[in-house]
């Protein structure tokens, strides 16, 4: 199914754009919003942004604004996970529970995240020449560089890399990290939230914020040969 | 002509004791410090320093770490800022206090790419390897309100009162002009006392809304000219319990623009888009220029335009150009020529926003006519009609700071002359700009100026 953005998208278009097309990654989600028509609009609980997603059987399509003919109208944070309050939602209950599919996508497994993100940021300037991430729910440590993956247990770790400069590293739970590499988080933002803790120059934390940022917005692309594995959150 | 030799002389004979350091961030904004007299000769050449995040933060001061520059200081480190000691003056109205402008470099005092008033003298100097001066100004739009500064925040910008006579506008009314003459008086007054020429002021067609005209002059010394007359009309606004605004559109009425005159001579002193010989006597330097001015006038926006707020004045049969084409003595195109003069000819781009960076704002009309020159371009047709309210078939101009870096950001001709690294480092603060507006709290569909953008443009910009 093709997904279409207004054009010159306002920011929450894209963010949403982009998590609808990650969910459609996934086959269940194409099947059970497979002919659905209808749209439905979100406005944010905290400023003036909202959009209205529009379906059809050829496409999905997002604008800003709200539509008066929305059959939901879903009342959101879109910076939190508190739950959503929905108008209308007693006149169209299968349709909202077919629509959440399409606002929830699968999260990848940390580690199978950070691969894919590794993959097609490694070679952009300014990153770091290694990236470490560790998983303090399963005391993992993944160390990604340009030629080698590696994947182990943090007490298994025998070198230090703190003074390393061309390195990088991130210390989050297995939820956040998989968050910030599938495009659901943004790398400063959550360090000032204190969601991770990071080792890094500034330069690399730079350039990985704008490509946490670009992922959200839905303009990272892939290289042509990368896949996308799915995976379960641990 | 001040030195390093002659300067204590020069700080004794005009009794300056301080010396106020100013360089110019991306946004315009003023960044320097006040400097004892002692520590300021001290610091010559290579001046103080200054934190790096002053040219790499929004106006909010938050810093943009979404990108990075080659020449940024690895954690948020020092930069200089390096006195330029021919723009060195007293205050007048402070007796103990001199001013001087200066760029930003690296602490080795590497000339900081990135730093406007740099960039500026670079395309100059490139224009003078061709064998051209330019002379430039710039007109000063800007709206006077009766209220100060923190009455208007506390009222939350609303209910502001404008300086004029009754409610309706209509430019050049001497009696509106009247309300605003103790005020500009005294902006006049100190404006004189600096050294820096004007050439007229004016009511203009918005109800508190002043035009202000300055003499031409090199390119450099006309920004700088800006950056100076603003910060005074600011501190007499402050004086007299007033507020001075440089927002594109602070009103529902119509917007302020800075609209940028520039000329070229060659060498002999003569104008060089003058030919008397050439079709509307036009030299082929001129057509060359115009053509480059063109090609790249859509992209340019994005300097021209630089806020959010900038974007409000592009609504159509309001005095601000909406297509992309130019005209002879055209009101209503963005580019309006004069020419067939050999001492007046001239080119006025009148896309800007009264909130551009004048340094960014005239680079940007450098590189495009160094392009027209190093590409041989040719201008399109002139456009002789009135050029609001054109169909969409006609090529208009950006309405969105979201476009206009779209559209910069396909270009290549701008890149060449400004360097793809600075093109690059702007396209990242734009788009900072553009996420700030709609995650706090701006509102793209409504047509009234929001809170977010009084807040953050109204007395910074």
């Amino acid at each position: 199914m093709r997904i279409e953005l207004e054009a010159d998208p306002v920011p929450i278009v894209k963010i949403i754009g982009a998590r609808v097309s990650r969910a459609l990654t996934q086959a269940t989600v194409q099947r059970t919003v497979a002919g659905l028509e209808g749209c439905f609009s979100l406005q944010s609980t905290t400023d003036a942004q909202c959009l209205t997603i529009h379906l059809s059987p050829e496409k999905i399509y997002l604008c800003r604004g709200i539509d008066k003919n929305a059959r939901l109208l879903i009342h959101l944070d879109f910076n939190t996970n508190q739950p959503p309050r929905i108008e209308r939602l007693w006149r169209h209950p299968w349709f909202a529970f077919r629509v959440s599919k399409l606002l929830q996508p699968r999260l990848l497994n940390w580690s199978v995240a950070a691969r894919n993100f590794w993959q097609m940021t490694q070679h952009v300037a300014g990153m770091p020449s290694r990236l470490i991430l560790v998983c303090s729910d399963t005391a993992e440590v993944l160390i990604l560089e340009r030629d080698l993956i590696q994947q182990m247990p943090l007490a298994a770790l025998e070198e230090d890399f703190s003074n390393d400069d061309a390195s990088m590293t991130v210390h989050g739970s297995a939820l956040t990290l998989s968050q910030l590499f599938s495009g659901e988080k943004v790398l400063l933002e959550s360090a000032i939230k204190g969601e991770i803790k990071i080792l890094s120059n500034l330069k690399h934390a730079a350039v990985l914020t704008g490509l946490t940022l670009q992922q959200l917005l839905g303009e990272l692309k892939a290289p042509e040969a990368a896949s996308t594995p799915e995976g379960q959150i641990p | 002509m001040i030195t390093r030799e002659n300067l204590p002389d020069w700080l004794d004979r005009h009794h300056v004791d301080i010396v106020r350091t100013w360089g110019t961030t991306l946004d315009g904004l003023g960044v320097g410090k006040y400097l004892h007299r002692d520590k300021f000769e001290k610091s010559l050449p290579s001046g103080h320093g200054i934190s790096d995040l002053v040219m790499a933060a929004d106006i909010n001061g938050a810093a943009h770490l979404t990108h990075w520059h080659h020449q940024r200081s690895p954690n948020f480190g020092d930069i200089q800022l390096r006195p330029d000691l021919g723009t060195l003056i007293s205050d007048g109205t402070n007796p103990a206090l001199g001013h001087c402008i200066g760029n930003f470099t690296q602490l080795d005092g590497t000339p900081l790419r990135l730093c406007p008033r740099t960039l500026l003298q670079r395309l100059v100097q490139e224009v003078a390897d061709l064998g051209y001066a330019i002379k430039a100004t710039y007109e000063l739009e800007f709206f006077l309100f009766k209220d100060s500064y923190a009455d208007l925040q506390h009222k939350g910008y609303q209910q502001m009162e404008l300086v004029g006579a009754g409610s309706n506008a209509n430019a050049y009314l001497i009696r509106n002009a009247y309300h605003a003459t103790e005020f500009m008086t005294e902006v006049i007054k100190r404006m004189d006392w600096k050294g820096l020429k004007w050439e007229a002021w004016n009511d203009e067609a918005g109800k508190g809304q002043i035009e202000l005209n300055l003499v031409p002059t090199d390119p450099v010394t006309a920004a700088d000219n800006v950056i100076r007359t603003k910060q005074i009309l600011y501190e007499v606004a402050v004086d007299l319990q007033m507020a001075v605004t440089f927002m594109a559109k602070p009103t529902a009425s119509y917007g302020s623009g800075m609209h940028i005159h520039h000329s070229l001579q060659d060498s002999r002193g003569q104008s060089a888009f003058f030919d008397p010989a050439a079709p509307e006597q036009r030299s082929t330097l001129m057509r060359q220029w115009l053509g480059g001015l063109m090609a790249t006038l859509p992209a340019a926006v994005s300097f021209l335009c630089p806020t959010v707020n900038s974007y409000r004045r592009f609504t159509d049969f309001s005095a601000v150009p909406m297509t992309a084409c130019w005209g002879e003595d055209n009101r209503s195109a963005a580019l309006r020529l004069i020419s067939g003069s050999p001492t007046l000819s001239r080119i006025e781009n009148r896309v800007g926003a009264a909130d551009l960076n004048p340094y960014l704002g005239l680079s940007v009309i450098l590189a495009g006519g160094l392009a027209g020159i190093k590409n041989q371009l040719q201008p399109p047709p002139e456009f002789s009609r009135l050029a609001w309210g054109l169909p969409d078939s006609f090529d208009k101009l950006p309405t969105t700071l979201s476009q206009a870096a779209a559209t910069l950001k396909a270009d290549t001709l701008l890149a060449d002359i400004i360097g793809e690294d600075i093109i690059e480092n702007w396209l990242h603060t734009r788009d900072s700009e553009w996420l700030s507006f709609h995650t706090g709290g701006g509102d793209p569909q409504s047509r009234l100026v929001s809170d977010w953008e009084y807040r953050r443009y109204f007395e910074l910009i």
